[in-house]
């Protein structure tokens, strides 16, 4: 499996990532598929070869551990600062929270950072690969406090969101809700999971229902039984939330990019993707 | 006759239709408009992809492509049928087809079919499919099934849209705010934005720019949070986008103009009001400053009317501007019964008094019910019951 | 979908899983996420009945909580702005300053303690912030621009919004 990764980093590529450091990593050097890619710069002679269908790609990439590079977004230092290890009191634990937990400082709990960084990693992996297989990508928040920084942030990633009461059936009864044919969402991403501190979203539930995998931040006082892929952190400080936010929108971001680029498309027109623009301005300099 | 009768039932299925389908037509036209467009991706492809990638059609789509395939169809048929109807109705009327308009279709209608129904929508009429039908709902997502709207899922992506963009107004105006306050300048009294006077889009008016029904709870959220942003010191920063959403309120002294009182030959104003109506009455009555006080009604003076309530009536609005004895009243009024005259006698001085009174007096005037016109009619007899809601005496035993 | 909708029964994987083989659901049908779940299965599986583990919840304490809980009790408190993470609190600085008394000669803890309260209100003096420190608060700096701004009092006179 190692033997797929090829690290050969290129001069005009370094040096672009030096002048942009605040930058993302540029993870595309560090990939699987770009072996033909880097091939055909070394030696331009080289004819170009067949494309191949995005289905064997999408396939092959699953071989690698980390395709996207996800791991290297955040520290844990990032989630400290972020506030994510705070959770709630003791009286309000959730059984169920018990393995994610360190420990209890003078009746508040503390998250154990390290199980949270890797399981954080696992559901931005499945975004990345989500969003680079086209997949719609469903953001929720029912605390109106983050309520506008989720929908901006998924406005940003080019994805949707729903911050809003949830009206029964708007998964499980969707084609007489909508009026038509709807195509329901392949991920939901749940910055908090519950609706108030007493009851869950009833959104994990129908998500379950309807066989859509769910990621999910949860709190000490949450269930994460149903979600698929949990995330134990705080779910409620506005820096914590923004962290989540912005590491899932890179996430998808680089998956959506990865597609555009080996589908040999670029963008005219989508405001969502300015920071992709961006970067490809930067590597034109 | 066997022509006209075919005409006839086209019609009736036509007109079935278009009764519960007025308000849908709106809908659909603004889902046309609303497509925000921001999240398909329209892409061009360079020369050289590394991938590509199957053409796959979701069954979303495959599911509005076969609905769209059908409605086309559908309306290919009603056309041909609408066309047909048309040569038949002017070959009736005796007319050349090919000239032959809607507006001549209407006439033809209202002379072949006479309807006494008082509900103009229920009476027959033929107009054009594309008119009687409503637009085909536009696909609110692309061939693979991805949404359009950021907040497609929510139900109602305009509404909730429009929250989110208040919100971003208000956090521009804190950020505005914060800078100022380091800068030390402070927000322009002068131009803070004044809100009486005006109110916030009524519920239906939002709807219908939204394009979508919102509850009673969601117009309030949307109310209390534009009365938020309106509250900032910095409102005015964003008033193009108050304005949008707000609407003076209708002021009725305003709104009617006040006649300038003209001179007549011995050098006094006078107004004249035509058109006072109230039941079958109709009058016009003239008022002229300043006067004695005497009150003409065709040619007798107050005693033309005998019962004290009508007198009354009449003297009613020079009693409340206090104009009693000053100026000198002329009407002629026909038609209807003494109180219907003599309501139409009060109105009439009431709106020729606006003249000469200030404007305070006009809005107690307003106030007090002098200016709005009485609309009461009477009402018809039912049978079975002795008038119009007495019924017939009745004993058991 | 055909799956059962019951969310109780296994997980979404093997529901769906379920299907493909009884031959219910094509395998070139299947969701997106199927490859994605079988490459990266979670760590736990996502079962609605999976039992709470029993796993005791430690206390987390620290060496110098006992020395930093005497303090406390001593002396009152400041007001922290909690935005600010590069200077230390007074309880930090108190706690250095009593761990290199202690190296120095690991005797009285008494005696170390009071010194160490009197070293602390010695250095509190002569730093430069300490004067200013009961006039800045975010609060009264938030009430003096408001005056300033003489933002509460109701402005009447205007009427031109909306005439031009």
């Amino acid at each position: 499996m190692v033997n797929w990764v090829i690290y050969k980093p290129d001069v005009k590529m370094l040096q672009n990532s030096l002048k942009s450091a605040a930058r993302l990593f540029k993870y595309q050097n560090a990939c699987v598929i770009p072996q033909r890619l880097q091939q055909t710069q070394a030696a331009e002679t080289t004819p170009k070869p067949e494309p191949e269908d995005i289905a064997v790609i999408e396939e092959r990439i699953l071989k690698n551990r980390d395709y996207f590079q996800v791991h290297n977004l955040f520290t844990v230092r990032d989630l400290f600062n972020a506030r994510v290890h705070y959770g709630h009191k003791e009286g309000s634990l959730d059984a169920r929270m018990r393995p994610y937990i360190y420990g209890s400082r003078l009746g508040h709990l503390i998250f154990d950072l390290d199980v949270t960084a890797s399981h954080l990693r696992d559901a931005l992996n499945i975004a990345a690969h989500i969003a680079f297989r086209d997949g719609i990508i469903l953001f929720f928040n029912r605390n109106a406090l983050n309520a506008h920084l989720v929908e901006k942030k998924a406005m940003e990633a080019g994805e949707f969101s729903h911050t809003r009461f949830w009206r029964g059936g708007i998964f499980t009864n969707a084609n007489v809700q909508f009026g038509a044919v709807t195509r329901l969402p392949d991920l939901c991403i749940f910055l908090n999971t519950q609706n108030n501190i007493l009851t869950q979203h009833v959104a994990v539930r129908d998500a379950a229902k309807m066989a859509i995998p769910t990621i999910g931040i949860v709190d000490t006082n949450c269930n994460p039984n149903l979600i698929t892929y949990p995330v134990p952190g705080n779910d409620d400080s506005p820096a914590a939330v923004e962290l989540y936010c912005n590491l899932f929108k890179a996430a998808i971001l680089r998956g959506k990019e990865k597609r555009r680029e080996l589908l040999g498309e670029t963008v005219e027109s989508n405001s969502a993707n300015t920071e992709a623009k961006s970067q490809q301005l930067n590597q034109t300099e | 006759m066997e022509v006209a009768l075919r005409i006839g039932v086209n019609l009736l299925k036509i007109n079935r239709v278009c009764v519960h389908s007025a308000s849908r037509i709106t809908d659909s036209y603004a889902k046309q408009i609303q497509l925000n467009r921001d999240f398909s991706t329209e892409v061009t492809v360079n020369a050289a992809p590394l991938a590509v990638k199957k053409h796959k059609v979701s069954k979303a789509m495959k599911a509005y492509l076969e609905r769209a395939r059908e409605n086309d169809e559908f309306m290919k048929t009603q056309k041909l049928e609408y066309q047909i109807g048309k040569r038949h109705l002017a070959n009736m009327m005796g007319e050349d087809a090919e000239t032959f308009t809607q507006e001549d279709i209407d006439n033809a209608i209202a002379y072949l079919f006479p309807s006494g129904i008082f509900d103009k929508r229920a009476r027959p009429l033929m107009k054009s499919p594309e008119e009687v039908f409503p637009a085909r709902k536009a696909a609110e997502f692309d061939e693979t099934g991805r949404p359009f709207h950021s907040m497609f899922y929510t139900g109602r992506p305009n509404f909730f849209k429009l929250l989110y963009d208040i919100v971003e107004e208000m956090n521009k105006i804190h950020d505005l705010e914060e800078r100022m306050l380091r800068r030390g300048t402070r927000a322009d009294a002068n131009q803070k934005i004044d809100f009486t006077g005006f109110q916030w889009m009524p519920k239906e008016q939002l709807e219908s720019m939204l394009v979508e029904q919102i509850n009673d709870l969601e117009y309030t959220n949307f109310t209390n949070a534009m009365d938020r942003l309106v509250s900032l010191p910095f409102s005015y920063k964003c008033q193009n986008f108050i304005k949008k959403f707000s609407k003076p309120l209708l002021d009725q002294t305003k709104q009617l103009e006040i006649p300038k009182p003209q001179f007549d030959a011995d050098g006094r104003q006078f107004v004249t009001t035509y058109e006072c109506l109230r039941k079958t009455a109709r009058g016009d009555v003239t008022v002229r400053m300043p006067g004695t006080g005497k009150i003409t009604i065709n040619g007798h003076d107050i005693t033309y009317f005998e019962e004290l309530q009508s007198r009354e009536q009449v003297l009613f609005p020079l009693i409340f501007a206090g104009l009693l004895g000053k100026v000198d009243v002329e009407a002629n009024v026909e038609g209807g019964g003494t109180s219907g005259q003599a309501g139409a006698i009060r109105w009439g001085i009431a709106m020729s008094l606006r003249s000469f009174v200030d404007q305070e007096m006009v809005e107690s005037m307003r106030l007090a019910g002098l200016l709005q016109r009485d609309y009461r009619r009477r009402e018809r007899k039912k049978f079975g019951q002795e008038g119009a809601r007495r019924k017939y005496t009745w004993k058991k035993r | 979908m055909a799956q059962s909708r019951l969310e109780k029964i296994g997980t979404i994987f093997t529901r769906v899983n379920g299907l493909i083989k009884a031959g219910a659901m094509r395998f070139e049908d299947r969701p997106i996420w199927y490859d994605l779940y079988t490459a990266y299965p979670p760590k736990l599986e996502p079962r609605y009945d999976r039992p709470a583990p029993d796993i005791k919840i430690k206390n987390i304490f620290y060496a110098e909580d006992v020395i930093r809980a005497k303090y406390h009790k001593s002396e009152r408190h400041e007001t922290l702005n909690l935005l600010d993470a590069r200077r230390k609190t007074q309880s930090q600085n108190f706690i250095q300053i009593y761990e290199n008394l202690k190296e120095q000669n690991p005797l009285d803890e008494e005696k170390i303690f009071d010194t160490a309260v009197e070293m602390l209100a010695e250095q509190t003096r002569k730093s430069p912030e300490a004067k200013d420190e009961s006039t800045i608060s975010l609060s009264s700096n938030f009430a003096d621009s408001l005056n300033k701004e003489d933002r509460n009092k109701p402005n009447v006179n205007i009427k031109k919004i909306f005439e031009e």
